[in-house]
């Protein structure tokens, strides 16, 4: 698996301590109470966003970027890859696909076979573009709610 | 916890609680899945030999594995590592259990599991903070997140849309289609 430590990216996987195997040495952070003392450029959390609010997933992510720290998140948690700029799927001990989170969004089927789905708001996005009730893809529900009516 | 929890009368119950403390489970598979262990592994898909090294899924599984016995099944955290065809899985996994008079009690922080999954939710630190049947309900907001199919229906509704309140992304597509096309 090849990580880019200057963009931040999201693996989406089934089999998070095969993931851990390639991070060996890094700032690995599996718990929440732990996330307040990153002190590194890069760090890899450990499935811990889950226990965050959204709020607070947004002031810590903040607080990351004013610092330059970059992050890998890994999660099985299909949600979170919106935190991110680049996406790993990552099942069978493999690599299944990777890029710009938009691009592996796109290429549905794969994430639905393997059974990861879609985030809600690009799947309804997604849906809505598809019955002609809108002309793209947003993801803000509010963008979306003021585009529909 | 679980004795509050019990006296509600719902079949599948969520409970969100600020700190989740994970069962441990002694090293040997043989003393941890004790009713009919090979189909209760077979039933949450676990084929493993022994129980070290277990990834977050693995050990979601074996929670459930170990309490299908059980009239009162709590998992904590059960989502965690479980991709979403999975939780699907269990979801049905949970309303047949729950139709032998078992009850099914989670213990998560994650919503969007418990909104589309639960009968029921309850709000739980020291006691029960605040309970109710309805994931719509304004006031269980004051706690948590909304779930975002929840927070997108009542902007919406907030707009004069008059969607009608579901978890069902497939029912609320099929919504927006109607309402949007009346306009």
């Amino acid at each position: 698996m090849n990580i880019n430590k200057s963009i931040n990216t999201t693996i989406i996987t089934d089999n998070n301590v095969k993931v851990l195997e390639y991070f060996k040495g890094e700032n690995i952070v599996s718990n929440p109470l732990n996330l307040k003392l990153v002190d590194s450029d890069f760090v890899v959390l450990n499935d811990v966003l889950r226990y965050l609010k959204d709020s607070d997933v947004q002031i810590f992510l903040k607080k990351l970027e004013s610092k330059n720290i970059h992050f890998v998140n890994i999660t099985s948690k299909i949600e979170e890859v919106l935190y991110a700029q680049r996406l790993i799927v990552y099942t069978d001990d493999k690599v299944q696909i990777e890029g710009p989170v938009i691009s592996v969004l796109k290429e549905e089927r794969i994430l639905k076979k393997l059974g990861f789905g879609l985030p809600f708001i690009y799947d309804l996005s997604l849906q809505l573009n598809y019955y002609g009730l809108i002309d793209s893809i947003y993801l803000d529900e509010k963008v979306l709610v003021d585009k529909l009516w | 916890m679980v004795e509050d929890i019990l006296k509600l009368d719902f079949n599948i119950i969520g409970v969100i609680t600020p700190r989740i403390n994970l069962p441990s489970f002694p090293k040997d598979l043989s003393k941890v899945v004790t009713y009919k262990p090979e189909e209760s592994l077979k039933i949450v898909g676990l084929d493993i030999k022994d129980l070290d090294n277990l990834s977050t899924k693995e050990f979601s599984k074996l929670q459930l594995a170990a309490s299908l016995g059980n009239d009162v099944i709590v998992l904590y955290d059960f989502s965690k590592g479980l991709n979403r065809k999975e939780i699907n899985y269990f979801k049905l996994v949970f309303k047949r259990i729950t139709k032998h008079y078992k009850k099914v009690i989670l213990v998560s922080r994650d919503i969007e599991f418990l909104a589309t999954t639960c009968d029921y939710f309850a709000i739980y630190t020291n006691h029960i903070v605040y309970k109710t049947d309805n994931i719509f309900d304004d006031n269980l907001y004051k706690y948590i997140d909304m779930p975002k199919i929840v927070k997108f229906i009542k902007y919406a509704n907030s707009k004069g849309a008059c969607l009608n309140e579901t978890t069902d992304i497939n029912e609320l597509m099929k919504d927006i289609y109607r309402r949007v096309n009346e306009n």
